[in-house]
């Protein structure tokens, strides 16, 4: 578009009149080309700086000088030679057609230009909601209107399709009360342009979905190998000792009865726990498990835990320092879970009869219970890893699911699992969940 | 004694083998239903001393079984029920289940939750007014607690609520049930004065508070008092 105002005319008056003192310094009686040549070039040289509105006034402006400074007799209007002045005014016509192509050509490039950014600022969105908003900021500058991607459904008036390489992607529409638009060729090309960012970021998009999927499938991959490993163990040993107790002939002692007997309770606690852990951390991971929090006296919840655990190990010996005015916001199934899954831990990687350490106390904002034990702890090189799924001590019996589950409960209330060497041996997990200050409450009625 | 009959009502052939197994090792008859209407038939052509019922049947919900025999059916439903589902086992003992079991459990816990389910429904027929447990006497026409031989005072609302576990010792009674019975109908989800209140009685009864021997929490369903002999 070319400048508006009024610096255009006056540029082309100080050009046109600068041409014209050229000019009748340049002229020679019998010969006017010099001068001609001199007006063309300023012809165009305004049409080219301030477009062919400035040009045409300045066509009639030295037709005008023309009559008055070269024509003789000089200061006046009348025309003695009249082949030279057609002459000179089918060479201003000239110019002015010249002028108005160079005009257009100069709208085309600057056309050319805004499509250049528009198309830099769409192949820059990365989703098709980004392209969409790039259109619509875009369309402003290249189509002087506010333009936006519709469904392919929609047929309002003026829309274009968006085509791209495997079909329609949907239509350019201009918003209501946009002007109709100048060129429909501008709008063809722009709509070329966003149809190719629009597949572009829908094709991305895609690629990044599929990269997800791809690493989701070799988690699960290496989750399952690992789970298999695990489930395989004690099922062998239930199908090992249940075969042998079915066979008629086994010449089984009593007591190697009561031992297969024994092993089958053990191991298939063992399989449903894992299964039960490993359903649990799927969804804990997915987020369909949601802490129901609730005030909570943490003495109930030790004590609740405790009761479930000392029916499987009755002969564990505990050193428990609870603060009984505690209380805290927590889901009491979920933080009994992770109790007990702690000192279960505690049994299996520590001593079998304790003593176990279990202390909750208030730190500022924070509840921390503590569970600790006497057994050889874990080794500086495996503790990095212990809260992953399927990380478990060499010589454990754990199935190195039940930490990952403590963790992901911990931290779906807020808090944190963390694992300590303990002092003159051990291992201590401190579980620290918020504990803000429980609210006033009246007396109950 | 006559032999007690056993509804079982579960669906898992498996399950219902191994249950069969149990009770009649305990000389008990196991009647097996597998589908709700079949379960509601029986259980009206039967009578049995106890209903074993599975939440999750194959053609309607399990919960249907037990709304519909609780309309005539007076003696104990123990559900079965998968782990995790606290609000079905809520749900369940609000709508007059006696206990639940979560799946898997063990023969001894079967049998254990069987006793104190049977011989709750004893003691609704015999109104014997004194409950033991430990070396607590809970004396429930006198009002009275001892603990070990001396006498405990409570207040009139900790005594309410400790009422209400003995009247139903072994049992396990929701919270919404507790609230009802301690504060009346409409105290709904007031349940933070429930654990302030089994606090304090802790407190006032148990050696360990932090350890509990009579008054049992279940997490996420609510309490019972624990049924354990005299001693």
């Amino acid at each position: 578009m070319p400048p508006s105002g009024p610096w255009p005319l006056l540029g082309a008056l100080v050009l046109t009149l600068a041409a014209t003192a050229a000019a009748c310094f340049l002229r020679r009686p019998d010969s006017f080309g010099a001068a001609f040549a001199v007006y063309l070039l300023e012809l165009v040289l305004v049409a080219f700086l301030w477009g062919h509105a400035a040009s045409a006034a300045s066509g009639v402006l030295s037709l005008l000088c023309w009559d008055l400074f070269l024509e003789t007799p000089p200061w006046s209007l009348a025309i003695s030679d009249w082949p030279v002045f057609l002459d000179f005014t089918a060479m201003v016509a000239t110019a002015l057609v010249v002028a108005t192509l160079v005009d257009r050509l100069r709208d085309r490039l600057v056309q050319i230009e805004t499509l250049n950014v528009a198309a830099r600022a769409l192949l820059g969105a990365e989703t098709p909601a980004e392209v969409g908003q790039q259109a619509e900021e875009t369309s402003t500058h290249v189509l002087g209107a506010t333009w936006r991607i519709v469904p392919d459904g929609d047929l309002r008036r003026d829309s274009v399709p968006l085509v791209g390489s495997s079909g329609a992607l949907g239509r350019l529409a201009p918003c209501a009360g946009a002007p109709r638009p100048a060129s429909r060729e501008l709008v063809t090309a722009f709509a070329a342009q966003v149809a190719l960012a629009l597949e572009r970021a829908r094709l991305a998009e895609r690629a990044h979905g599929s990269d997800l999927a791809i690493q989701e499938e070799r988690t699960r991959s290496s989750l399952l190998a690992a789970l298999g490993h695990d489930l395989r163990t004690p099922m062998a040993g239930i199908t090992g000792a249940a075969s042998s107790l079915l066979l008629a002939d086994s010449g089984l002692t009593e007591s190697a009865r009561s031992e297969m007997i024994a092993l089958i309770a053990r191991e298939s606690r063992r399989l449903s726990q894992l299964v039960d852990n490993l359903l649990d951390l799927t969804r804990l991971d997915a987020g369909s498990i949601k802490p129901r929090l609730e005030w909570q006296p943490i003495e109930e919840v030790v004590g609740s835990a405790r009761a479930r655990f000392e029916a499987w190990f009755p002969k564990v010996i505990f050193l428990t320092e609870i603060d009984d005015s505690i209380q805290a916001p927590l889901d009491e199934v979920l933080i009994e879970q992770v109790l007990l899954n702690l000192l279960e831990n505690a049994v299996r990687h520590g001593r079998p009869e304790g003593p176990l350490s279990l202390s909750a106390r208030r730190n500022r904002d924070v509840l921390e219970l503590e569970i600790g034990d006497r057994g050889p702890g874990i080794h500086p090189m495996d503790a990095a890893g212990i809260f992953e799924p399927f990380v478990a001590g060499p010589h454990s019996h754990g199935s190195g699911l039940g930490l990952a589950v403590c963790r992901a409960i911990a931290r779906i209330h807020g808090g944190s699992l963390e694992y300590f060497p303990r002092n003159g041996g051990g291992s201590v997990f401190l579980l620290s969940l918020p504990c803000p200050d429980p609210p006033d409450r009246e007396d109950p009625p | 004694m006559s032999q007690l009959r056993v509804l079982v009502v579960e669906d898992d052939p498996s399950l219902v083998q191994l249950l069969r197994a149990t009770l009649e090792g305990q000389g008990m008859q196991s009647i097996d239903a597998r589908t709700v209407a079949d379960a509601v038939s029986l259980c009206r052509s039967h009578n049995p001393d106890l209903v074993l019922l599975d939440l999750g049947l194959p053609d309607r919900d399990g919960m249907e079984v037990l709304r519909e025999i609780r309309r005539w059916f007076t003696r104990p439903v123990i559900v079965l029920s998968a782990r995790r589902k606290e609000d079905d086992k809520v749900q369940a003992l609000d709508e007059g289940a006696d206990d639940y079991l979560a799946k898997p459990f063990g023969a001894q816990e079967l049998l254990a939750r069987l006793r104190v389910a049977l011989r709750h429904d004893i003691r609704r027929t015999t109104d014997d007014p004194v409950v033991v447990v430990g070396t607590l006497r809970i004396d429930l026409s006198a009002r009275t607690v001892h603990r070990g031989g001396v006498q405990v005072h409570l207040t009139p609302i900790e005594y309410r609520l400790l009422d209400a576990l003995a009247r139903s010792q072994g049992r396990l009674l929701t919270k919404a049930q507790l609230l009802a019975e301690v504060w009346g109908p409409g105290a709904g989800e007031q349940a933070h004065y429930l654990r302030i209140y089994m606090s304090q009685l802790r407190h006032k009864l148990e050696e360990e508070p932090a350890n509990p021997r009579y008054l049992l929490t279940e997490s996420g369903v609510g309490y019972r008092l624990a049924s354990l002999e005299a001693g």
